[in-house]
Parts: structure tokens; C-alpha cells; sequence
């Protein structure tokens, strides 16, 4: 096990610091490279109020490789499968090291907030969102009422 | 010990000759023939002992005992001198033919045919032989009485100087000496019947229990009945009593026991001989008969010596003797012989088996090296042979030593000074300025002790020291016998109250004997070390230095020396300690000397080394306190003259710093080193052995302790026991010889209250593994396979060298490309391998220039290629656009995005062409990553393409208000330097690290890249290039404290051969071992150089290791190498094996 570089502590000091409003990213006592971490829904969108929960783990080659993100909370979505896999350009070949975990975050919330039935992880999903976009909203603002509400 | 061989030839020449004697002197043949028989065919009637004799009819005179010391005359010395070649060969063949002859009858002899006409004379003396015997006779009678009469000048002033020299001989005269009849003087050890041969013609028979007086006669023991030779002692026999008689040790009775008829020559009749030993031999201190022997004893040996043909000894160190020597190996010799037939056994309390009690009693052989010049008894060629046997079964592993022997043998002198580590309480030494830790303390105590210096030792403790040459262990050499019951001819006749001789009071009291010198003695030998100095053995790191110096402070000079003027004229330096160092020691050793001081008038400190412009007049006069001086220069100066500079001088102290160096003791230096004189001898090593016996040979040899220090007893009691797989008994004796001289302390003994003797801080070692970029892996892979080729080819003998350079060439590629393509690596310090390289054909370059190329082509994607070439218009272009955008300070504001350092230092900063700013080394490494995944290489702020190309590095001009850009240019950087860049950026400056790699053109390579990190690092380095007084500033540059604002991080770079041993690098705390070496102790010897004694921070070590490639293979043979002990053998051809045992794992898949 390698040291923690300096720019991960930086990171996540800035994390703590200046936390981005409806995100929270809190390391691991045992290992800092592993986060709990929660999204809240973006407003205006079916998975409003929804408090999401998710794991990001920084690989040995973080920065250069992008973190490894994953929903823990069911969500409803084209571009999350099952099991939690998010379907995302900066967590892919768009990474750069010059993004953070914070943007990663960021760039997940959007993602919620704009759906992209047309490049789907979650194929049934998407299906259901081309052919009847209020239903596929619905249902997901079902699961997000079942599975994702704060109480 | 040739003698001894002659013994059994000349014996064997005697038994024939015999025959040849009978018949021309015309000796009744049968009986003749039976004498030859018994000579011949060995003892079985002739040596029963038949020691109850209880007739009583015994003759109640008692014989006035003749000790007969007939001494030749050494008449050698009166032929004239020109003929003395022809004589001794004349004498020598003269008697092959006729071994009874006497040397007055050679000497007429030769007067009469002194044209060495050696048949004739032959035939003379056959032919009148009566008449030579009666020549003999007379001329003995007539020197009889010669000494007390006549001839008294040059005898009577010989014999008054042995009175002189030894009082207890001054009774014994030259001739015949009649023994005192003193009570006590003689002890009886055993009595021997023998079958007597007459020489002359007896008138009337014998009776029961007459006694016959002996004398000897040149060679023979004859027997006298009133002064008249009446006839002889077997040779077989004789010849181990006679040197015995002639020295004086022992003393013999003879009483007639079968006689049945008059007796004619040739007859044989039974005589029992009561053999005594003479009390005055038998010393409490055994030293005493070491010293010089009676002349007369030469005087026997030297004929002796001229009657057994004259070998001369060898003059080789191994085989030269004194006279001396000689003598007390012949009384060793024997006295062992004849406690054998007399069947006195080593006492032996632990009743061990049957199996080592007859290797016990079994006389000393000494192995000359030439094996025809052995000695040889009865026996000794049939076990010689058998152990040739054995040896050849197992396939003799000569006196190597495995690991765990090794440990044993550690241990036991880990034991013993222990022992002594509580017995003696600390000493504080005075003039001394360093803290000494309480166990150097205590070292301090046996240090004075082995040199004698009790005053100075601390008495607090209240030790004494009467017992203090006793150390309790008995001196190996000697054996414990037990004095027989008195059964000699005399006791069983019930003449106890008329006998001179006491034996009951004896009876059952022990002895001792050495059957090396035969030495007796009737207290306990223990182990005596004359010599003042010994071996301390401290582990590494536990401060032999300081310990040294601290004696040398409290013990300064020779204090029984205090003639300043006859120290001079007698060229000894008595004021003066000689510190032989290597070289990369000696400013270290001077320093500490100078740090230790608190006089640095009264103490001071010579350097000789070549150029120093010391001379030895320097030393004599100024007399320094220490001279500090090199293997080297004593090397040289001895191959120079042995006899003089600094062995012209005799010194009061020597130390062998490093003392290992003289392990081998054919080597010149070792050599040098036992030339030197001195009166107090140290050596200081942390492995006194490295991987064989002999090791220690040489210490004890430099430490001249006596007796060890003679090649042939080390073989026979240490080397010996060893190959015969008797390890216990050879450790025994080894411990037995070490344990009163060394010192050795580790670093985990414990003191008396339970602590450890050094608590260091603790030691973290990572092993840091790396993976090969693109083009590493592809060089990799190339060689690889070209080794398993050679390897396919078949022999590996035949491909040994060629194998060793792929090896080597595989290791280079783990740390650097361009180690495999320049050409001078034959400088490298690695070993003799090495020299392969530079002879390395020309088709293997292009080869490799051939596939680097391609690969670099491959490497590098097309569109990088076109654009670069594109870019000659670009560059400017891309230049102005930073320009611009960053008018005067291109560090303000800036951040790297991929480190998040901010500001980003200058000279670390690399500007992309799309004028993004990064730490250079991570840019680069994006960009390599990006490269390695096959991704295109994306700016990560704004996604243009961008290359190695086209970046910008960043130097600020001198006025400091602006900036300059230079375009970046591509250091080949490999994995490792990347690694070591990367590692040394994250040590935090005020650390100081220390850098190992075996290949010196990799230090240089990395040098070159770390000299563009000017502002981060202070790079030192150190080599086997360096000058003496260069690699003294930079060690002191180096550990210089960082006292000004300037907060760089300090870097040595470090050959591990150069750098490996000795140095004392505690000012860094942090290691980087770049590549592994085979013996796993030479990485921790290099550890050692910052994990030591005061060190106070946390170590740290980080060792690279090239992922699938032969560095993890190393790892292996390391590993292997812990666990089966580095055996090193003085079998070639085992250990070629062992080596290509590992070269097929450094090479399997």
C-alpha cells in the first residue's frame, strides 16, 4: 500500500471544508480512499427529496485513472444498472486528471437531473423511458419515494 | 616431521639390512634369520607385557642405573668443509647398508676411502668388523672417561653453561651421567618386556633378575653387564627411547627375566624394562619446557638428523620449524609411542565410546604438505587411508561452513564473552571525551584485561584477578593420563624399602601430556594466552571504534618502557599505536580519534599513507599516539621491503581495523600484516569469519598465539576434526582457543539487568515494485529470450560467460536502457563479469539499436510523429501564446490540476502548448499513462492533444523579473529513476537519504537527471573513482547540517561495493536500495551504514524491484541463501554448481 498522495488529502480536506451543497463525501477511518458518500436528487427532477447513497473508492493510480463510483441506493434510471454502475463519460474515457472527486460528484448529480435514454447501462429502463417517458418518471419517482427518502 | 617418515624407512632398511650384516659377518644364519623375522613380521612374541613377576629368587643387587647419554660428537663439524657434501652422502649410504654402524667408524671410513669409494669401504667394513666393534668400544670407553679427565675445556664450559641455563641438567654429564639417587626423582609409568638381542657372547648365562645397565650407543640402546656390551634394544623399540633417554625425560631399568643358555650373537634373551619418568620433567608450569633444551638434545637430534639422510625442511611458512620445534614434536612423538605400547591411556571421565577413545590414543600425525615427508608409526597409513576413503565418499567439503555451524561457532564465543561481560564491572576510560555506553564499558575492562593493564581496570565491581589465566577451559592439546600401578621389577620383588624409585605414592595420580611437544605436567594445563591483544568482535554498529579509541586513551604507551633514548636505538615506537584501516576508513577513523580527545596536544594523530610525507623517523621521534595507515600501504610497502618502513619498527600497539581483510593468509596484505611488529595485538571485525576455518587461522596467526598460530596444529586439531565431520570436538577446540581472546557482543544481547545492549530506532524496510514501460518490457523480453537460448544451447559450463552477460544485461535493463548500450561498463564496480560486457559483439548492438528503434517507433503513435515534425513552425507559435498569456509571472496563480500543488515551483513547472501549467513530473506522468492504456494524450484541463513534444520547462533569468521558456527535451527516463524521483519527492527535505546501486554508470545516469532538480536536491557521490581526500569532503559536505534557509533534501549516491562497509552514514535516515544484490548480508551491511548506533530517527529503506523480471528471481536467491546458509566451498566445482543451480532460477519462468 502505497502513501496517500498529497493531492487525495488535499481533496478531501477541501471535501470537509467546502462541502458542495446536497453532496456529502466522508472517508473511511481505515481506509481514506474509500467514501461514503450521498447525492440528494436534483430539484425539478423525479428523484427530488431522494437521498441517494454512494461508494467511491480512489484506485492506487489516482489521479491518473478516474475514481471508481457506485450507487448503493435502488435508483431508477437509464444510465444506472442494477447494481448501482453508473454509465458516465468522466468516469470513463472523459476522465482527466485534472477533474476531482468533487466534480465527478457534481457531474453524477447532473446526471440525474438529465437522463440519457440514448446511451443506457440500464436497457429495460431505457426502453420504457423512450416508449412512455411519464410512466418510466413515475416509477421513478416511486423508487425514489421507496428506497431514497431521507426518513 | 619428515623424521618421522624416515623413522619408518629407516626402520625398514635396518629389518633387511639385517640379514645382509648376519651373513657377511658370519653370524650364525638361523638366528639371524629369526631376528629378521622379528624385525620384519612385528612383535607378537617379543613386546608381551608380562608384568607379574613374582619370582623371588631375584638377585638382590641392585644396578647402579646409567642414564647413558652417549651424545655424538657432531663430527660432521670437523670434516673439512669442502668435503662435507661428499661425506654426509657417504655417511647416509655407508649406512643404508650398515645402520649399527657408528659414526666414529664412518668417519675411519671415510679417512681410509675418502674417495668415497663406497663398495670398498662397505667390504672393509664387513669384512672387519669384529674389529670395528672393538674399535667402537674402546674408543667409547676411552671417551668414557675423557670428559672427567682429559677433555675438559670445551665439554666442561658447554656443561656449565647448561648449568647455567637449565640447573636442574647441570648433573647430567655429557657422556654417562649417573643419576642422583634421590627418591623422588623418578615416577614409574610402566614397564615392557622385551626380547633382548645379544650382541656379544655372554660366558655364562643370566640369571633370573640380574640387572644390565643401558646406555646408548650413537642409535642403538645396548646393553652393558659390567661395561661390557653384552647386547641390544630392537630399533623398533629403541628408536622412540632413545631421543627420550637423550633428553632426559625418561629413565629405564632393565632386569633379565629368561636367559635359558650362554649366549652367543644373535641369541635373544627376555629382559623386562622398567620404564620411570624423571620428576624434573614434570612441570607445574609448562612453559618452562618449552624453552630451549639441553645442547645435548640438539646435539642427538642433529645426528639423528644426519643419520636419516638429511631431508632438509621446506622453507615455506607452513612447514619451517625451528630446531626448537622440532625437538619438542620428536619428544611429543615419543612419548606418545611409548605410552602407547605401554599401554597408558588418556584418561577420559566421560568414558566416551570405544570409537574416539582410538582416535584419541592415536599419536599426532602432522600433515606436512607434502605428504611423503609425513610422519608415519605403526597404523597411522592404515587410518590415513581410511580417511582418504571417507574423504573420497563424501566428497570432502574441505573446511567450508554452513550457516548453522557458523552460528555455533559464534555462539561459543558469544558464551564465553558473556562470561566475561559480567565478571568484570565497567572501566570509564580517562582523557576521554566520548560518553562511553555501559557495555563499552565493560569491553573497555577485558580490553585492559587481555593486555594485562589490571591497574587501570576499575576495581568497583571488586573482581579479582588471580584466576585470570585460567580460563577454566584445558589446554586442548593436553590429555589427562593416570600414573599406573608400580609394577616394576623392584616393587614386585618387595624392595620397597631399598628402592629408589617411588611409585605407590603415584599410583592413580593424574598426569597430563601433550602429545604435541611432550610437554608433562602433573597440574590441569589450562589454556595460557601469552599473547596481549585478542579480537573484538562487536557486532556492526555496536562501537569498536570507540572502544579502541577508549584504550588507547587509558592506555597510551608502554608504561615497563620508559627510555625514550633505548626506545629509539631499539626502534620501538612505544609510545605509539599503528591503525591499519582500509581506505575508505582512514579520515573516518581520524576524525573520531580527534572527536574523542580531550588533549589533542598529548594526543595526537599521524596519518601514513602514501603522499602524507610521514616518515618512519616522524614516528620514532614525534612518537604520535596513533598512526593511522592502510592494507594498501602496508602492502605496498612490503612488497617494496619487507624489512623496512613501518616494518622496521617495533610498534607498542597494532589494531587491524576491519581485520577480516587478512583472512586469507597467502594474500600479501595478510602477509604484511603478520610482518609488523609489535608489543600488543587487536583486531576489530565484525565477522571474524567468513565463510571458512581458515579464516580465523590467519587472526590467530597475526595475534601470534602460540600454539595455534602454526599452520599444521590448526590443521591437525581444528581443520582436521572438522573434515572428519567431528564437529563437536573441532568447535570444542576452536572455542577452546577463541573464547579467552575474542569478544563479541550483538546488537540483541541482552545486559545483566535484561536489556537490550543498543535499543536503535526502529527500521521500516518496503519493497517497492515496479512495472517495465513499453519500451523496458520489449528490451526486456529480447534479452530474456536470448538468455534462454544460450541457456537451450545445452552446457552451461561451456555458456558460463556468456550466460553471466545476459544476466548482467538483464539487471541493466531493470534500472536503465542506456547501462545495456554504453560502452563502459567495464568500470562498473560490479565483479569480474563485468568485463564480459565491453567485448560484447558488435551484431548484438545493432541488433538492439535495430529493435529499440522500432519500438520507439511503435511506441510513439504516427500523428505524435507528424506533428512533432510540424511543429518546427508551432514551437514558436505555442512559446508566444504563453507568452502572452502569462506576461511576467507565470507561477502566480498557478495550480497543478493533477498533484493540486499550488504554486507550482518553477523549476518544476512544464507549460503545455495549450498553455496549461503541471508539475513536469506529472504531466509526464499522465502522459505515460495515457500512453501505457493506449488512450490518446489529452490535455487534462482543456483536452488538446498535446506531447512529451511539445512542452515547455520554464528558467527564470537572472534579473529574476521574467521568465524564459526552453522546450522541453526527453531525458530517457526509466522506471527506476522515475521511481526514485517520485520517492525522493516525497521525502520531506530536512531528511537526508542515502542511495545504493552496484552499478556505478546507473549513479552517474541518475546524477545527470537529479542535477536538473538543482533547486530540490544536493546531490553527492560517492565511488571506487574517488580520491581519498575527495570522498573524505564529501562524506563531510554530506553530513554537514543544514543550517542555512536553503531547504534541500539531501542525496549521497552510493556504490555498494565502495560505499558498503564501514562508513557511518547515521546523519541520513531514509535508504534507497535501487536494484537487489545476490548475498542477501551485503544489502543489510549496507542498511547498517544509516541503521546504527546514533541514529535517532525512524529509518526508513526503500528497495526497488522490477515486477516479473530477474530482481524478483534475486529476491529468491536471497531468500534460498538465508535459509541454506551461505556455504562457500573450496570446491570449485561445487560451487560452479551451486551457481548454476541459481542462474537455471534466475532464468525459469
Amino acid at each position: 500500500m502505497s502513501a496517500l498522495p498529497k493531492r487525495i488529502i488535499k481533496e478531501t480536506e477541501r471535501l470537509v471544508s467546502d462541502p458542495v451543497p446536497g453532496i456529502t463525501a466522508i472517508p473511511h477511518e481505515d481506509n481514506l480512499r474509500y467514501f461514503d458518500v450521498t447525492i440528494q436528487g436534483p430539484q425539478s427532477s423525479p428523484y427530488e427529496n431522494g437521498i441517494f447513497k454512494l461508494e467511491l473508492y480512489l484506485p492506487d493510480d489516482y489521479p491518473m485513472v478516474a475514481p471508481k463510483v457506485r450507487f448503493l441506493t435502488k435508483i431508477y434510471h437509464p444510465n444506472i444498472d442494477r447494481l448501482g454502475r453508473i454509465c458516465l463519460d468522466v468516469l470513463k474515457a472523459n476522465w482527466s486528471p485534472a477533474l476531482q472527486i468533487r466534480t465527478i460528484l457534481l457531474s453524477v448529480q447532473a446526471l440525474l437531473g438529465a437522463p440519457n435514454p440514448d446511451d443506457p447501462l440500464a436497457n429495460e429502463v431505457a426502453e420504457e423511458w423512450k416508449s412512455n417517458e411519464a410512466k418510466a418518471i413515475e416509477i421513478a419517482r416511486e423508487w425514489t419515494q421507496k428506497y431514497a427518502s431521507s426518513s | 616431521m619428515e623424521r618421522a617418515l624416515e623413522t619408518g624407512l629407516a626402520e625398514d632398511c635396518t629389518e633387511n639390512k639385517r640379514a645382509f650384516f648376519g651373513n657377511k659377518s658370519e653370524v650364525s644364519v638361523d638366528k639371524c634369520g629369526k631376528c629378521g623375522k622379528c624385525g620384519a613380521t612385528g612383535n607378537d612374541d617379543h613386546y608381551q607385557k608380562e608384568r607379574f613377576f613374582t619370582d623371588p629368587q631375584a638377585q638382590t643387587n641392585i644396578p647402579m642405573l646409567n642414564q647413558a647419554t652417549k651424545i655424538p660428537l657432531s663430527h660432521q663439524d670437523e670434516v673439512p668443509c669442502q668435503r662435507s657434501g661428499a661425506y654426509e652422502l657417504f655417511e647416509s649410504q655407508i649406512c643404508a647398508i650398515a645402520p649399527e654402524i657408528g659414526l666414529n667408524q664412518v668417519r675411519k671410513l671415510f679417512s681410509k676411502f675418502n674417495d668415497g669409494n663406497l663398495l670398498e669401504a662397505v667390504n672393509y667394513y664387513f669384512n672387519n668388523i669384529d674389529e670395528f666393534e672393538n674399535m667402537d668400544e674402546q674408543e667409547e670407553e676411552q671417551e668414557l672417561q675423557e670428559p672427567a679427565e682429559v677433555r675438559t675445556t670445551e665439554s666442561e664450559a658447554e656443561s656449565q653453561q647448561q648449568s647455567i641455563n637449565n640447573g636442574e641438567q647441570a648433573n647430567k654429564k655429557r657422556k654417562v651421567a649417573e643419576l642422583e639417587e634421590c627418591s623422588s626423582e623418578f615416577i614409574y609409568i610402566g614397564s615392557l618386556s622385551i626380547d633382548a638381542w645379544c650382541t656379544r657372547s655372554v660366558f655364562k648365562k643370566f640369571q633370573y633378575g640380574h640387572h644390565l645397565k643401558m646406555k646408548v650407543n650413537t642409535n642403538f640402546l645396548k646393553f652393558y653387564d659390567n661395561e661390557r656390551e653384552v647386547g641390544k634394544v630392537p630399533e623398533q623399540i629403541a628408536s622412540k627411547i632413545i631421543p627420550l633417554l637423550n633428553m632426559g625425560i625418561i629413565h629405564c631399568v632393565s632386569t633379565v627375566i629368561y636367559n635359558d643358555k650362554r649366549l652367543s650373537i644373535g641369541d635373544s634373551f627376555l629382559t623386562q624394562i622398567d620404564f620411570y619418568l624423571c620428576r624434573s620433567v614434570l612441570i607445574g608450569n609448562h612453559a618452562s619446557l618449552s624453552s630451549p633444551l639441553n645442547n645435548s638434545t640438539t646435539r642427538s637430534l642433529k645426528n639423528i638428523k644426519v643419520f636419516r639422510n638429511k631431508v632438509k625442511p621446506k622453507n615455506d611458512f607452513n612447514s619451517a620449524v625451528n630446531s626448537e620445534e622440532e625437538q619438542s614434536r620428536l619428544r611429543g612423538i615419543c612419548l606418545t609411542s611409548l605410552f602407547e605400547k605401554l599401554e597408558l591411556q588418556p584418561f577420559n571421565p566421560q568414558g566416551k565410546n570405544n570409537n574416539t577413545d582410538g582416535n584419541e590414543t592415536e599419536p599426532i600425525t602432522i600433515l606436512s604438505d607434502d605428504e611423503d615427508n609425513a610422519i608415519s608409526f605403526e597404523g597411522i597409513d592404515e587410518i590415513k587411508q581410511q580417511q582418504e576413503k571417507e574423504k573420497f565418499e563424501e566428497e570432502d567439503q574441505g573446511a567450508a561452513l554452513g550457516l548453522n555451524q557458523l552460528k555455533k561457532i559464534y555462539e561459543s564465543a558469544q558464551s564465553a564473552s558473556s562470561l566475561q561481560d559480567f565478571s568484570l564491572g565497567p572501566t570509564t576510560p580517562k582523557n576521554f571525551k566520548l560518553e562511553l555506553r555501559p557495555y563499552q564499558k565493560s569491553g573497555l575492562s577485558w580490553l585492559l584485561k587481555r593486555e594485562r593493564e589490571y591497574n587501570l581496570i576499575d576495581h568497583s565491581s571488586s573482581q579479582s584477578f588471580v584466576n585470570d589465566d585460567n580460563e577454566g577451559t584445558m589446554h586442548p592439546l593436553y590429555k589427562e593420563y593416570e600414573f599406573p600401578k608400580d609394577r616394576s621389577w623392584e616393587m614386585n620383588n618387595n624392595k620397597k624399602n631399598e628402592t629408589k624409585y617411588t611409585g605407590a605414592s603415584m599410583e592413580n595420580e593424574k598426569f597430563y601430556f601433550n602429545s604435541y611437544n611432550g610437554d608433562i605436567s602433573l597440574e590441569k594445563a589450562f589454556i595460557k594466552t601469552t599473547c596481549t591483544g585478542g579480537i573484538l568482535a562487536d557486532e556492526m554498529g555496536l562501537g569498536k571504534t570507540i572502544s579502541t579509541l577508549a584504550l588507547i586513551h587509558t592506555c597510551p604507551y608502554d608504561t615497563t618502557c620508559a627510555d625514550f633514548k633505548t626506545a629509539i636505538r631499539e626502534k620501538y615506537a612505544f609510545k605509539t599505536t599503528l591503525i591499519v584501516v582500509p581506505m575508505s576508513l582512514l579520515s573516518q577513523w581520524e576524525k573520531e580519534f580527534m572527536k574523542a580527545t580531550n588533549n589533542k596536544e598529548a594526543y595526537k594523530c599521524l596519518v601514513y599513507y602514501g603522499g602524507s610525507g610521514v616518515t618512519i623517523t616522524d614516528i620514532l621521534h614525534s612518537s604520535p599516539t596513533v598512526v593511522i595507515t592502510t592494507y594498501g600501504t602496508i602492502q605496498a610497502e612490503f612488497s617494496k621491503n619487507p624489512h623496512g618502513g613501518l616494518f622496521e619498527i617495533k610498534f607498542f600497539r597494532i589494531v587491524l581495523d576491519e581485520g577480516h581483510t587478512i583472512r586469507n593468509r597467502s594474500t600479501k596484505t595478510a602477509k604484511a600484516c603478520y610482518s609488523l611488529d609489535a608489543s600488543r595485538r587487536w583486531i576489530l571485525t565484525g565477522t571474524p569469519i567468513i565463510n571458512r576455518l581458515d579464516d580465523i587461522f590467519s587472526l590467530v596467526k597475526f595475534l601470534q598465539l602460540s600454539p595455534w598460530d602454526n599452520f599444521n596444529i590448526w590443521n591437525n586439531f581444528v581443520i582436521k576434526p572438522f573434515e572428519d565431520k567431528d564437529l563437536s570436538k573441532s568447535l570444542e577446540t576452536l572455542e577452546g582457543i577463541l573464547a579467552p581472546v575474542i569478544l563479541r557482543r550483538t546488537k540483541n544481547q541482552k545486559d545483566e539487568h535484561g536489556n537490550p545492549l543498543v535499543v536503535l530506532p526502529d527500521k521500516e524496510v518496503v519493497i517497492q515494485k515496479l512495472k517495465f514501460n513499453k519500451l523496458e518490457k520489449t528490451v526486456y523480453d529480447y534479452y530474456r529470450s536470448k538468455a534462454t537460448l544460450s541457456l537451450k544451447a545445452g552446457n552451461v559450463f561451456a555458456n558460463y560467460s556468456n550466460i553471466l552477460t545476459h544476466i548482467l544485461r538483464l539487471r541493466q535493463v531493470c534500472c536503465h536502457l542506456d547501462l545495456v548500450q554504453s560502452n563502459n561498463l567495464a568500470e562498473d564496480e560490479e565483479d569480474a563479469d563485468t568485463c564480459l560486457i565491453s567485448r560484447e559483439d558488435d551484431e548484438l548492438h545493432s541488433v538492439l539499436e535495430t529493435l529499440s528503434q522500432k519500438d520507439i517507433q511503435q511506441h510513439q503513435h504516427q500523428h505524435q510523429q507528424e506533428q512533432q515534425q510540424e511543429h518546427g513552425e508551432d514551437v514558436d507559435l505555442a512559446m508566444e501564446k504563453i507568452y502572452s498569456k502569462y506576461p511576467t509571472d507565470i507561477s502566480l496563480d498557478s495550480e497543478c490540476l493533477i498533484c493540486t500543488e499550488s504554486p507550482i515551483p518553477l523549476r518544476h513547472m512544464a507549460v503545455t502548448n495549450c498553455q496549461h501549467r503541471f508539475c513536469l513530473r506529472c504531466i509526464l506522468q499522465h502522459l505515460e499513462f495515457q500512453d501505457f492504456a493506449n488512450q490518446p494524450c489529452l490535455c487534462p484541463v482543456c483536452k488538446a492533444t498535446i506531447t512529451k513534444e511539445t512542452l515547455f520547462r520554464v528558467i527564470t533569468l537572472p534579473d529574476s523579473s521574467s521568465y524564459k521558456l526552453i522546450k522541453y527535451r526527453e531525458v530517457q527516463k526509466s522506471t527506476k529513476i522515475t521511481a526514485l524521483l517520485n520517492t525522493l519527492m516525497e521525502t520531506p527535505s530536512n531528511e537526508s537519504v542515502v542511495v545504493f546501486s552496484p552499478f556505478s554508470s546507473f549513479l552517474d545516469l541518475i546524477e545527470q537527471e537529479l542535477m536538473t532538480y538543482q533547486d530540490f536536491f544536493q546531490v553527492f557521490k560517492f565511488d571506487g573513482r574517488l580520491k581519498m581526500d575527495a570522498r573524505e569532503n564529501i562524506l563531510t559536505q554530506f553530513a554537514k547540517s543544514n543550517n542555512k534557509n536553503e531547504n534541500k533534501l539531501k542525496i549521497l549516491l552510493l556504490s555498494l561495493k565502495a560505499g558498503g562497509v564501514g562508513l557511518n552514514l547515521t546523519c541520513a535516515s531514509r535508504a534507497i536500495l535501487l536494484s537487489p544484490w545476490w548475498a542477501p548480508n551485503v544489502e543489510s551491511q549496507a542498511i547498517d551504514r544509516i541503521h546504527r548506533i546514533g541514529q535517532l530517527k525512524q529509518v526508513k529503506v526503500y528497495r526497488f524491484i522490477m515486477e516479473n523480471s530477474i530482481e524478483e528471481k534475486m529476491l529468491k536467491i536471497q531468500a534460498r541463501k538465508k535459509q541454506i546458509g551461505e556455504i562457500v566451498d573450496n570446491n570449485d566445482e561445487e560451487r560452479r554448481q551451486r551457481r548454476i543451480e541459481e542462474i537455471m532460477m534466475l532464468l525459469e519462468e
